[in-house]
Parts: C-alpha cells; structure tokens; sequence
C-alpha cells in the first residue's frame, strides 16, 4: 500500500513538472513579442517603443528563455503565480476566490448526474436486453451527443425565458444552480450510466454472485452486499476523474450561465490575453485534476483490498 | 523444425481469429447501422451542399431576419437574413472536415506513438507514457482551449489545438494492445524467424490494432467534431461568416426570446453529426466484442 | 436400508445457446441416502457440476430444468423462488468449484461467514463474527485471519473456507463440486479428509462431485458414473471399483496412474448433438452393432448396482477375448484384475 502510494505520488510530481513545462511554453504560441503583447494588454494601444523596453526588463522576458523558466518556476514554488496584466491583482486570490463557486457547481452537478446514472444503470443491468433497457441506452447515447451548451442554451430558452422557473444567469441562490447543475448532470449521467450498467453485468455474471444466491440470500441482498460494492468501484473512479473534470472548471457551461468560476475566468483572461491569469488559471486547474484523480487512485486502494494489501506491483 | 511450423500454422489461425469486425452482428445492430446511414446522409450533404442548400448562405437580407421557418427558410433565417438552413448544410463540411482532419491526424500519429512505446519498452516507453500523462493532466478541452486562444481564431488553429490534444488517446489504447499480443504466440513465433521489429510490427500487430483504432476514432470523430464547435461558440474557432455550427449557435444567443430557431436548428445539427458517429462507433464497438471503457466526456 | 435424503427423478437439463441446444442432463435419476457419500464422477464437461447447481436451482437463465428433485419430500423444481431461497445454506450446503472466484473478493472471509448467521439467524454483528470465526477454527484456519482477504490466502486455504461457508448453517446435504481440484496431493487428502469428517460428524449427507475417481473411490460410500449427460453407471463404491460394469467406467479406472495410465480414447462427445445408440460407443471397445442404433437403458442386473450398457461383466470378457482389440495400446504397469486387456 505504502509502495504504492509512493509510486503514485512520483508520477503525479512528473507529470505535475511536465505541466508547468507545458503551460509555459503555450504563451510562445502566440503570434508576435510577448513583451508587445503584453504591453498591449496592460497600457492599450498608444505605447511607444521605450515602454515595451522597459517592460521587457522589468519581466526578465530579455533573459534567455530556459532562465525564464526557471525563474517562473521558482516562483511557483513560492506558491506566486505573478500578477494579473490587465487587473494587476495577484493571480492566485483571483483564482482562489473563483474556486468555490466553480467546486459548489461540481459538487451539485456530480449529483445531479449520480442521482440519474446510479438507478438507471442499475436498472437497466437487471433488465437487461428488455425493452427499458434498450430504452435507457438509447437516450444514454442520445445524452452523449448532445453538446452541453446547446443544451444549457435550450433549459435557458425553456425554464428561464419561457417558463420563468429558474434565473438564466448569476450565481447567489440555490435557485441558480438548478440549470447549470442540470445541464452539466445530465450529459455526465449520460456515460456514467452506461459505465454503471456495463460494470453491474460483469459482476453479475461472476461465480461469487452464484454462490452468494447458494448462500440463501434473496436477490436485494446479493445485489447490495455481494454486487455492488465491485460494480460501483469502476463507477466511482469515473466519478472521481469527472469531478476533477468539473474542478477545472466546466468552460463552457459556466461561461453560458456567467457563473463566476475559474472557467469563465479562465476564457475571459484568454479574450484578454492576460498571460500570467491564463497560465496561473491552467496551471491550477491541471494541478488540480492531477490531484484529484491522485486521490480517486488512493480511495480505489482503500476501497479494494486487493490493492490494499500490496499486491500491486 | 516440424515444431516450428506447426507453431507457426497454429499462429496464423490465431492470428487470423483475432476479434475481427463481425458483420452479422453488426448488421442485426440496427442503432450502428442507423449511424452508419446517418453519416452517408451528412457525407451527402457536405459534397452536394450547393445543391442542396436552397439559397445562397452568406447572402445577407437586413430586410429578412430571424424569419421563423417557413417554405422558402426551412429553418428560418438568422439575424443579418441568411437562410439558416443552407447555412447548416454547409457547415457539414467545415464540421466533418475537422472531425476526419483531426482524428486522421491524430490516430495515425496517435497509433506510431503507441506502437513505438509498447514494441520497444524501457525508458522510451517510459518517457512516452509520461508524455501522455501531461498531455492528460488537462482536462476537459482546457488546453485545446489555450492553444487555439492564443493561435488567433481560424481553421487551421482548431485543427492544430485538436490534434495536439487528441493524440494521446490512441498511443495508450495501441499501446496496452501492443503488450498484450506481445506476448502471444503468433508474435514470439515471427519474432523467432524475422529479427525485423518493423516488419512485425506492420504484418503482425498494427493488423490487430487496427479495430479498436477504428472504433476509437469513430467515436473520436463525435468528440473532436463538439469540441470544434465549442470552441467556436466561445469565439475561439471558426468565426463568423463562415457557417460554423457552434458561431451560429453564438450569434444566436442574443436572440434565444424572440427567436430561438437560430440556436435551435445548429444545435440539432451537431446533435444529428455526433449522434450518428456515436452510434456507429459503439456497433463497431459492439460487433468488435470490446469494452466499455473509450468514452470521454465531451464539452 | 436407510431412506433417501435426496432423490432426483428423471431430471433433464438443457441450456439455450447460439450453438443450439445444450442438452446437459438427460434423464437423470438417483438418491443420496440419509448419512451417506454419493460420489458423482466423470469428465470434464459431461454434465456434473449442472447437475449439482441443478438442485439448488443455481443454473443460468437460460438453462431449463424438468423432472423431480425432491428434497426431505420437497420437490424443490415446483417451489417459488422465494421458497427455495430456504434450502440454499440451511438444508443444502453447496461449494462450488474454484473457490478463487467463488468467494467475493472485496468482502473479508469472516465477514462472508458471518453474514450467513446474520441473514439466517437473526444474530447481532458480535455473535455472528464469534461464530465465524469458531467456523473458520473448525476448518482449520486461525479465527485471527478472520478480516484477511480472499487474497492473502492460498489456494487450500481458500478450500477450507468454503468448507466453512458450506456448513457454516449445519445443513442436512453438502454438495461439494471439485473440492481438491487444483490442489496437490498432500492439500487434496487433507481438504477431503476434513469436509468427510465434518460431515459425518454432522451425520449430513454428501453429494461429492469429482473427476477424481481415486478419491471418490476412497470416500465415497456409493458412486454414479456420468457420461455426456447421462449416468451410465451407479453402485457401491467397493463395486464400482473393483468390478466396473460399464465400459467407461473401466476406461476411467484404467487411465489412472498405477492401473495403466491409459487414457480414454478419443475426444468427450458434444452435448449439443450427442452420439446415438449408447452415447459412449464411439470410444467403446466393445461396441458391436446395436450400440449404435439402441439407446440403453439403466439396468441392474444384480440389485445394488445399475448400469447402462448392453454388456454384463461377463459377456464383456468374452467379447473381448474373441474380438481383436479396438484400442490396443502399449500398456504400462498391468495388474491381475484387468488380464484381459493385455
């Protein structure tokens, strides 16, 4: 257990080092001097030469670019992400701020999409090549196919123009979260219960189901002690990699419903060409998924003791 | 010697027994087969699209916009007067053309990848892997996202932000299929004869790859195809007045009350694309015996 | 003679598949007595292992049952589902084959125990997890092992604690498929030598399901031979042995090691479409003419011991020594009883 935990804590730093490596070289993308862009960005349009040469300096962007990059990543290790070009606020609070708002919609739209995917899947295992079956499958698929800002744009159209149920936009009351949870719950729900229907019949079909029923228990007891519990690891592990999904900030939804989270954050500073928010924003949201599949990989070791006990080599 | 043979006899048989597509059963699933004559239609549509499209789709009528359907606009007409429907109709071949650029790009690299990670192990496989890992760590469509951000908009820059981010996929899928036919008998029979790793990768594993490639990237094509157009309706891709159907889909927005056909129809659209690989994809998937465990979460 | 705990009657067991119909059990009909050790025998694929799921009704969806099983004067095939859950554990005990894949491998061992006492006998968590673990001792396996895993045990571990989940709640019957396969000789005499304690302590009955004719032969108080889905032979054990009254059964004997070694000829018959006539007369030596066309029937020639073969023992051994050898082959090691074949 120990062995692996360790194992898993080495890649996550690689691939964590990696990150960085990448973010920073994703600003070299963009077209023209980045001293110049960012300049642009922070003075507009009237500058004149000596201020981008200033700026230069002052950035340490006439360094050569590895040193560059080891400065930047020394500060990282300093936990300072630089200041926003256009706000000058520090990009760490700004992100910080952003993240509650974007964890509260994760959480919700988790969810909402376990609360559909878990009885549907199930269901459908039991019964399964039935008509419900085939049913739930179709509009599982029907679900995966449907973009999520369409369809945010339709529940919009729907509840909030037309209905007036719900706000089409903000972010304050329990009110608000219904639509955007909604509209990201259910496209999650859509691959989740496929994955829980496909994972429920390989359990089922295994001898110890069989030898639980010679044990005399009735069907509810073989399905929740004996099925479950292996069934439900796959399911959770997705789970676990679609929250960080969602930590990283569901981009598009929340930039539909101006959701102030780290996704729309992130897609304003991208309009803005706010470097140092756009690579603090990916950084962050990278870290944070690396993080959190790190810890869906440690709860699948807790939860299967076939991991548990070091037999993972 | 005689051995030798008769393992090599047993090998191809192996070799040809491999999980191959099975057209009986793929043809009694009528969801793959219903994709697969989807997607002739959207394939009909993208060659013949001046044909088909009723009017001309950047014509631009002040005096005609957001008309609701009607004969003449099937799906009305959107804000500036063009016809939404011949506009949908062309945007077939923006849609499709990323979606089949994208994931050519990316499974034949994807699949070199994989190959070159799984065949020759050690510290290369190592460092591959890792790579993918990286490429991983960023969810969702974050990093296309940056990438076509910071490229400016345009086709090329989605094409480019896709490929760089989809390839990844397919150099781990390969992979895994590389070290477990590795292992099996037809390949240590060819490797006891032919000292060649390019040979026996050619003849004897990328033929065994292939169809799990082949189901990966229909259902890639799906993916690649809603993440184009999201990135359009954040303003990153294809921008205005090319017919994409995500900036349609945008342009629309401001009107979703009073007229709400012109988010509507683009959406049905990309919706009838993506349905239709998703569906030919997962029989491909069926017929071809393997799990599910390819899907991605898309937007 | 003493009644029988257990008696199937004419039982037919088919399963639905692409390939057609698996007829599995055919006409299938024998007791196990009160106190005592049926041993089920044949190889691999004829039919046993369904048989022993049969009896609980633990086969598939699509297998279909007909016939009788009656259970203490229960025909358990007209029972409910709800009702039959009642005899699963309580009244017969079942260890399926594999025990590797037949105890769930995320529940700790004495959890799965425990959980019987709990679910049949209304016991709180404490009592139920002391019981296991007084089970688990039973068996042979320290009651401090009672939260290991599936996996950190071996492979005769894992056998004993499905001795112990078999007769965990005391039942009347234990079906006991395969119990030393994959184990080694040393393990195999150990495990059978305490499920046959166990059970007689209990006074139980046991229907032993195995291709081990040694074994069988050694515990067992009475032996049924099954082939392609059929029983071909059933008697005393001493007398199954040592004077075999069905051409299989011979052959089975012969190919033990020590008796020959002589494999069974040819490949086991599909149950799909199984030979005509007697099922066993393409790899018979003794075949002759209506063997092909005549399907035998279950006679007992001598009382106690039935067979399915044309042939009497004795008519056997002339026919051989008059007829050339069908499958004379090198044989290693002969003994006195089988002269007839060298």
């Amino acid at each position: 257990m120990w062995k692996y935990i360790a194992k898993r804590l080495a890649m996550v730093s690689i691939v964590i080092t990696g990150v960085t490596f990448v973010v920073f070289s994703a600003m070299y993308l963009a077209p023209g001097d980045p001293a110049e862009v960012i300049a642009l960005a922070r003075y507009g349009d009237d500058l004149s030469v000596s201020q981008i040469e200033t700026l230069r300096e002052a950035e340490g962007l006439d360094a050569p670019v590895h040193v560059q990059y080891l400065i930047w990543l020394g500060h990282l290790l300093r936990l300072d992400l630089g200041k926003s070009l256009v706000t000058s606020e520090d990009v760490l609070t700004e992100i910080l701020q952003k993240l509650p708002a974007t964890a509260e919609l994760a959480v919700a739209s988790l969810l909402v999409s376990l609360m559909i995917a878990l009885p549907a899947g199930v269901l459908s295992a039991l019964r399964k090549n039935t008509l419900l079956d085939s049913g739930c499958m179709f509009v599982s698929l029907l679900g995966v196919s449907i973009p999520n800002f369409w369809l945010g744009l339709l529940l919009i159209w729907l509840f909030a123009l037309t209905l007036q149920m719900f706000p089409s936009f903000g972010y304050g009351s329990l009110k608000h979260f219904v639509l955007p949870a909604f509209t990201l719950g259910t496209s999650m729900a859509a691959v989740t219960a496929r994955l829980t229907r496909a994972s429920l019949i390989e359990v089922m079909g295994q001898e110890y189901i069989v030898a639980a029923r010679a044990r005399g228990f009735d069907e509810g007891t073989v399905l929740i002690r004996h099925a479950m519990k292996n069934a439900l690891l796959p399911v959770l592990t997705f789970a676990g990699m679609q929250f960080g999904y969602l930590l990283g900030g569901a981009v598009i939804v929340e930039t539909i419903f101006s959701w102030p989270g780290i996704g729309k954050l992130l897609v304003d500073s991208i309009f803005a060409m706010d470097f140092s928010m756009i690579q603090g924003c990916v950084l962050f949201i990278a870290v944070l998924f690396s993080l959190s599949n790190l810890a869906v990989d440690l709860l699948y070791a807790v939860l299967d003791p076939r991991i548990r006990y070091d037999r993972h080599d | 010697m005689t051995d030798m043979i008769e393992k090599i006899k047993i090998a191809k048989k192996e070799c040809l027994a491999e999980k191959r597509l099975n057209i009986g059963k793929f043809g009694k699933n009528w969801l793959a087969v219903s994709g697969l004559l989807l997607i002739a239609v959207l394939c009909v549509f993208a060659l013949f699209a001046p044909k088909i499209a009723p009017n001309d789709p950047f014509a631009q009528r002040l005096e005609n916009r957001l008309l609701s359907p009607s004969s003449e606009y099937p799906f009305g007409t959107d804000e500036l007067g063009r016809c939404i429907f011949s506009r949908v109709i062309y945007g077939t071949r923006i849609s499709l053309g990323i979606g089949i650029l994208v994931v050519a790009a990316t499974s034949v690299t994807g699949t070199a990848i994989g190959l070159l990670s799984g065949y020759r192990g050690g510290l290369l496989d190592e460092a591959i892997m890792r790579g993918v890992d990286i490429v991983m760590a960023f969810p969702n469509i974050i990093l296309a996202l940056v990438i076509a951000g910071l490229l400016g908009p345009g086709f090329s820059s989605v094409v480019l932000a896709l490929s760089l981010t989809h390839w990844p996929a397919y150099a781990r899928l390969v992979r895994g299929q590389v070290l477990s036919l590795r292992k099996r008998a037809f390949v240590e029979a060819a490797r006891a004869l032919r000292p060649s790793s390019f040979y026996i990768m050619r003849k004897h594993i990328l033929p065994n790859c292939i169809q799990p490639v082949i189901v990966l990237g229909t259902l890639e094509i799906a993916h690649v195809i809603i993440f184009a157009s999201a990135l359009s309706f954040l303003g990153l891709g294809i921008q205005p007045p090319v017919p994409e159907w995500g900036s349609m889909l945008k342009s629309g927005v401001p009107y979703l009350r009073t007229a709400p056909h012109v988010t509507f129809f683009p959406g049905l659209m990309i919706i009838f694309t993506v349905f239709a690989f998703n569906f030919a994809g997962d029989g491909l998937r069926e017929s071809s015996g393997q799990p599910v465990s390819q899907e991605v979460l898309a937007g | 003679m003493s009644s029988a705990l257990l008696s199937i009657e004419d039982l037919n067991v088919s399963f639905k598949t692409s390939k057609g119909i698996v007829k599995a059990n055919e006409g299938i009909s024998l007791e196990v007595r009160d106190g005592e050790i049926l041993g089920l025998i044949g190889e691999t694929g004829c039919g046993k292992t369904t048989l022993g799921k049969a009896v609980l009704r633990l086969l598939s969806e699509n297998a279909k049952l007909d016939g009788k099983i009656v259970y203490r004067g229960t025909n358990l095939l007209s029972l409910p589902e709800k009702e039959m859950r009642r005899f699963r554990g309580k009244e017969i005990g079942i260890m399926l084959q594999n025990p590797s894949a037949c105890i769930n491998p995320v529940l700790s061992t004495g959890r799965q125990i425990a959980e019987i006492y709990r679910y049949h006998e209304g016991m709180g968590k404490k009592e139920a997890e002391k019981k296991a673990g007084d089970m688990l001792e039973l068996v042979g396996i320290s009651s401090l092992r009672k939260n290991d895993y599936p996996h950190q045990f071996s492979g005769g571990m894992l056998q004993r604690v499905m001795v112990a989940i078999g007769l965990a709640l005391r039942p009347g019957l234990l079906i006991a498929d395969e119990p030393t396969k994959g184990l080694d000789q040393d393990m195999k005499v150990q495990i059978a030598e305490l499920i046959v304690g166990l059970v007689r302590k209990e006074n139980a009955s046991m229907l032993l399901i195995t291709h081990d004719l040694d074994l069988a032969g050694s515990l067992a108080d009475r032996l049924a031979v099954m082939y392609a889905g059929e029983i071909v032979e059933i008697g005393k054990a001493e007398a199954v042995i040592s004077k075999p009254k069905h051409p299989y059964t011979l052959d089975l004997l012969h190919s033990l090691p020590g008796k020959g070694l002589r494999t069974v000829l040819g490949q086991p018959p599909s149950l799909v479409s199984p030979p005509s006539g007697c099922r066993y007369h393409p790899r018979c030596s003794f075949r002759f003419d209506a063997c092909s066309r005549v399907h035998p029937p279950l006679l007992g020639p001598d009382g106690e011991g039935f067979t399915r073969c044309f042939l009497s023992e004795k008519e056997r051994r002339k026919e051989t020594l008059e007829q050339p050898l069908l499958n004379a082959q090198p044989v290693i090691g002969c003994e006195k009883e089988e002269i007839w074949h060298c």
